[in-house]
């Protein structure tokens, strides 16, 4: 972006000019201001109604200038504002919408009556933050700034899951989620310099970029890709940077679970889509798919024969969020362009039945003050009404027909199939057939819950 | 006409749960009779007219395009439509359906409200799942079976309802997979002639007409010359293009050098054979057949009475269907190459099947032993297909039907009374129950082969067919004869156990329970005998049906 430097009215013109694509972002700060502000009136303060009603609003307006911002896309396909810091692109909204969704399911959740847990202002503050966060991540093209980005919605993440201090296990949740993303993100950070290093730019759409990379030949632009994904893994759950996630998830309110498991994971995938474009015809290609498709076998594995032992339900969705993250980077190891639509098509549903799980499972979890799927037997007669959501909504995880997930896993298997067929070697044969080995093992687990609530009196 | 026949049962969810529970079951009745009125006022006098070798009554709508940038298109398109493969499972549905609503009293009124509503998405599925004329819709209702069943297995079932529900739910969805993978790759193998022909410009006359061969060997020719790119070609999953079959027996449509073509091998196995063999382990699983079946047992005999009835009469139907309308009509080369192991595979079912049978005390059990020898029958047929074994098989597959529903009502009418369905509790029957002995031992005699009722046709040509098919060998043909002597040694064994002596029981308190049929009894069990009988005299009713369009729709020696 050589363009700006040097040359100041051009600076400022630009900057004018990437604030009126601002929108969203600027409108959720100035909101988050007001959230902020008026939670310290005492008046306020004691009525519970105004934080839930004003995070809704920010959340619904924010959603409308979203929506505003895909008519620019009408006739140009992408813009890079702010100096080449943020992108706005198809996918950049898509993942935006992403948030939103996921967020509005987290504000629905706190609709609820809910003696165990109460949500006071912070909580929405917290929750508009980590939006931000994840609205800015979405178009995030800068190495700084998708660090930024992520270290917004990991602070939030950690605030979260320390929320309640009640539960012990709660407090034990926090201190591991938090070393443990401390820890990657200082490796993520170290992995950051080290491409700097290399590359000598910090914005992975520079042509310098990838150059850097590919005519590096020693170790060291592996080892910095690799240190630069722990970040990513851990956000994403994927193997071996899952091990927090079935801990952090049962120590928390299935409302804070929801958010890590709907949030900060889904959206960290536009940065593993953005990266993966980057190897597009590069002698690192085949390399790198290699290296995403290892990890998406062992986080299929990982994930369904773990959550095979779970007899919580959290735990149990924890586990079938690292299976999920493994079902989505064999997508991203394809590096087709249909792989991608039917990731986004996939992510989705994904976002839609994992939301619905996890509010299911808190009305579940307040009427029975457990998520232990042993002590649910019966239940289903008592709430009929949220237990057969709850099925349905694991049935779509699951993706048996006639839920969406079963057109997401068709989705997911095309792909894979097309890639075995174009390329036949042998290790996307064993994504796809580890990919439809994992929907059976999926199912033995998805059903246990049905088992408890409807067929055991 | 037919998406009206399919999603008719839809009408009921929303009744199911505001309407009193003691009219449920008359509802679920008069919309599964509305159903039957459909099919048989409808339907079966047009397949009667015409010759029924093409689909009839087809809906066809575009339903989802997917890109695949550089491969075209995915079309799945939602079509239904008759013709003479599924015209019979069809009738049967309207046969059976009704009989296992109404065989349904037995349900407790607190929770018929689910019951129902899990009965009436049964219903739709399996409709569906007979008519559809699209892979990809097959599969769907396919898969949409197994949640239903699951349930009403795992909560309406006896005392280890939960493990024979997750036993059945995990079987059949291992076998789906299997199928899901060769589905995947006939959408990636086949070509939809109207489409793509509309998508490169050659005129096709009018826009609903059925593509002739010409259209399809003209677009195939030039696919082969790479004058159709493949990003122009429309691939499609719809079974009816497979009507038109070229010098080896193979579907016109299919995309020359593509992953199912002749030349494609695997590690030097052929990836047709590789495709044959997964849909067949897919759908043996639902069959059942040997060694797939030990979900089986375990699932009728947990199952409430109904649920058994529509397993037996309808669900093992899907399979053998599943198999003649995917695996032979898109791989009948695959079958003659396979054909010793599918003849064995269906021998092994029908002796093994009967020396268990012969083994049991629980009648369901012997039952249950008994559909998988009967299954073995329609797989021999199939092995034999190029010489009118497979119009046995469907016989067989419609009459066995029609006999194991007769027979899991019988067990069901005497478990209603004493909770107890070990054969040695009971004696000389026939005293105290004349109408449920007759029913009985005609249901027996209909299902050991005896010339005159149903079963014994669909038998007799499927070994026809085996004895004319020079490339199976003699011992199978030899011992396949046998498999009707070991069925009249487990069914008499039943009959002397169970009517013959003196009328004794092993608890004293039964005798008095045990009363000859109810009306209601004899309402669901006098159509099924009449079918009995009926069919075995005059079996020309059904063939006439089906079997000049089953015939030229496979390949011919």
């Amino acid at each position: 972006m050589e363009f700006y430097v040097g040359n100041l009215e051009g600076q400022i013109a630009h900057l004018r000019q990437s604030l009126g694509h601002f929108g969203p972002e600027l409108f959720l700060c100035g909101w988050i201001l007001v959230q902020l502000l008026t939670s310290v009136i005492p008046v306020i303060r004691k009525n519970p109604y105004v934080p839930t009603i004003l995070s809704g609003i920010g959340i619904l307006i924010t959603a409308t200038l979203v929506g505003d911002q895909f008519n620019t896309l009408k006739y140009v396909l992408q813009f890079d504002w702010f100096m080449g810091m943020i992108r706005v692109d198809g996918l950049t909204l898509i993942f935006k919408l992403f948030a939103i969704l996921s967020a509005f399911g987290i504000w629905l959740m706190t609709l609820s009556k809910n003696k165990q847990f109460e949500w006071g202002s912070e909580f929405y503050f917290f929750l508009s933050v980590g939006l931000l966060g994840m609205l800015l991540l979405s178009g995030a093209v800068n190495l700084l700034m998708i660090f930024l980005c992520l270290e917004i919605i990991s602070l939030i993440s950690y605030l979260l899951t320390a929320y309640f201090k009640k539960p012990k296990v709660g407090a034990e949740a926090a201190v591991k989620y938090f070393i443990y993303g401390s820890v990657s993100s200082a490796i993520q950070l170290y992995g950051i310099s080290l491409l700097y290093g290399i590359s000598g730019t910090l914005e992975i759409n520079d042509p310098g970029f990838i150059q850097g990379l590919v005519s590096d030949h020693g170790y060291l632009a592996i080892i910095a890709i690799l240190f630069w994904g722990v970040g990513l893994a851990f956000k994403l759950v994927a193997v071996p940077f899952h091990f927090w996630s079935p801990d952090v998830y049962a120590g928390v309110p299935a409302t804070i679970a929801s958010f890590l498991a709907n949030g900060p994971k889904l959206i960290a995938l536009v940065i593993v889509i953005r990266f993966s474009h980057l190897f597009y015809g590069t002698p690192l290609q085949s390399g790198f798919q290699l290296l995403i498709a290892c990890v998406a076998i062992l986080s299929m594995f990982w994930g369904n024969l773990g959550a095979l032992r779970q007899h919580k339900l959290k735990r149990l969705l924890a586990y079938s969020g690292i299976a999920h993250t493994g079902y989505w980077l064999s997508l991203i190891a394809c590096q087709q362009p249909e792989a991608e639509t039917a990731l986004i098509w996939y992510g989705f549903i994904y976002l839609l039945a994992s939301s619905g799980a996890f509010i299911a499972l808190s009305r579940l979890e307040y009427f029975t003050n457990t998520d232990e799927i042993r002590l649910w037997t019966g239940i289903g007669k008592t709430y009929p009404w949220t237990s057969a959501s709850l099925v349905i909504c694991l049935a779509a995880l699951g993706g048996l027909p006639p839920t969406a997930g079963f057109f997401a896993k068709i989705n997911l298997l095309i792909p894979l199939f097309q890639q075995w067929q174009n390329q036949s070697e042998a290790i996307w044969l064993a994504l796809l057939l580890s990919a439809l080995f994992n929907t059976l093992l999926a199912l033995y687990y998805y059903l246990s819950p049905a088992r408890g609530l409807f067929l055991k009196s | 006409m037919l998406s009206l026949l399919i999603f008719l049962p839809l009408i009921g969810l929303p009744l199911w749960l505001w309407m009193p529970p003691k009219w449920h079951r008359w509802g679920y009745l008069t919309l599964t009779l509305l159903q039957s009125m459909i099919v048989i006022g409808g339907i079966l006098p047009e397949a009667l007219n015409t010759e029924p070798n093409w689909l009839k009554w087809t809906e066809n709508l575009t339903w989802i395009k997917v890109s695949l940038g550089s491969s075209g298109w995915f079309q799945i398109n939602y079509s239904v439509g008759l013709d003479s493969v599924n015209v019979l499972m069809v009738l049967l549905c309207a046969i059976i359906l009704p009989i296992a609503g109404h065989a349904s009293y037995s349900i407790s009124k607190n929770d018929s409200k689910g019951y129902y509503l899990l009965m009436s998405i049964l219903n739709v599925s399996l409709y569906g799942c007979f008519l559809a004329a699209d892979f990809f819709l097959f599969f769907l209702f396919f898969e949409a079976i197994l949640l239903p069943m699951y349930f009403l297995i795992g909560k309406w079932g006896g005392v280890n309802k939960e493990s024979a529900a997750l036993q059945f739910f995990l079987y059949t969805l291992a076998g789906s997979l299997f199928i899901l993978l060769v589905m995947i790759a006939v959408g990636f193998s086949y070509y939809d002639p109207i489409e793509t022909a509309r998508n490169v410009g050659i005129p096709i006359g009018s826009m609903d007409s059925f593509p002739g061969k010409a259209l399809s060997l003209h677009i195939q020719e030039l696919i082969a010359n790479g004058r159709i790119e493949p990003q122009h070609i429309v691939r499609t999953f719809r079974f009816d293009f497979g009507h038109e079959r070229d010098a080896h027996g193979l579907p016109l449509n299919l995309i020359p050098d593509s992953v199912l073509s002749l030349t494609k091998t695997w590690n030097g196995y052929s990836i047709r054979s590789i495709a044959f063999l997964l849909l067949l382990i897919g759908f043996l699983i639902k069959l059942p057949s040997v060694p797939f079946h030990t979900w089986l047992p375990i699932a009728h005999v947990e199952a409430p009475t109904p649920i058994s009835v529509i397993l037996a009469a309808l669900l093992l139907k899907v399979g053998g269907y599943g198999l003649l309308r995917t695996a032979w009509g898109y791989f009948p080369d695959a079958a003659i190459s396979w054909q010793g192991v599918i003849s064995g595979l269906g021998l092994i079912s029908i002796l093994y099947g009967a020396w268990c049978a012969l083994a049991q005390k629980d009648l369901k059990r012997m039952v249950a032993y008994s559909s998988v020898s009967h299954m073995g029958y329609v797989l021999l047929g199939f092995s034999a297909f190029q010489y009118g074994g497979v119009t046995g098989s469907m016989l067989q597959l419609f009459n066995h039907g029609i006999v194991s529903a007769s027979l899991f009502l019988l067990v069901g009418v005497i478990y209603d009374r004493t909770k107890n369905r070990d054969m040695t509790s009971y004696q000389g029957l026939w005293k105290p129950m004349p109408a449920f002995t007759g029913f009985t031992l005609l249901a027996f005699f209909a299902a050991m082969g005896i010339p005159g009722l149903n079963i014994f046709i669909g038998e007799l040509l499927v070994l026809s067919g085996v004895f004319h098919t020079p490339e199976l060998s003699l011992t199978v043909k030899l011992l396949a004869t046998t498999g009707m002597i070991f069925s009249a040694a487990y069914y008499l064994r039943a009959t002397n156990q169970l009517f013959f002596g003196s009328f004794n029981t092993l608890e004293e308190s039964w005798k008095e329970k045990l009363k000859d049929l109810t009306l209601r009894e004899w309402i669901i069990l006098l159509p099924l005998a009449i079918f009995t009988l009926l069919l075995g005299l005059f079996p020309q009713l059904l063939t006439h049906l089906f079997d000049v369009g089953l015939s030229n729709w496979l390949p011919q020696p």
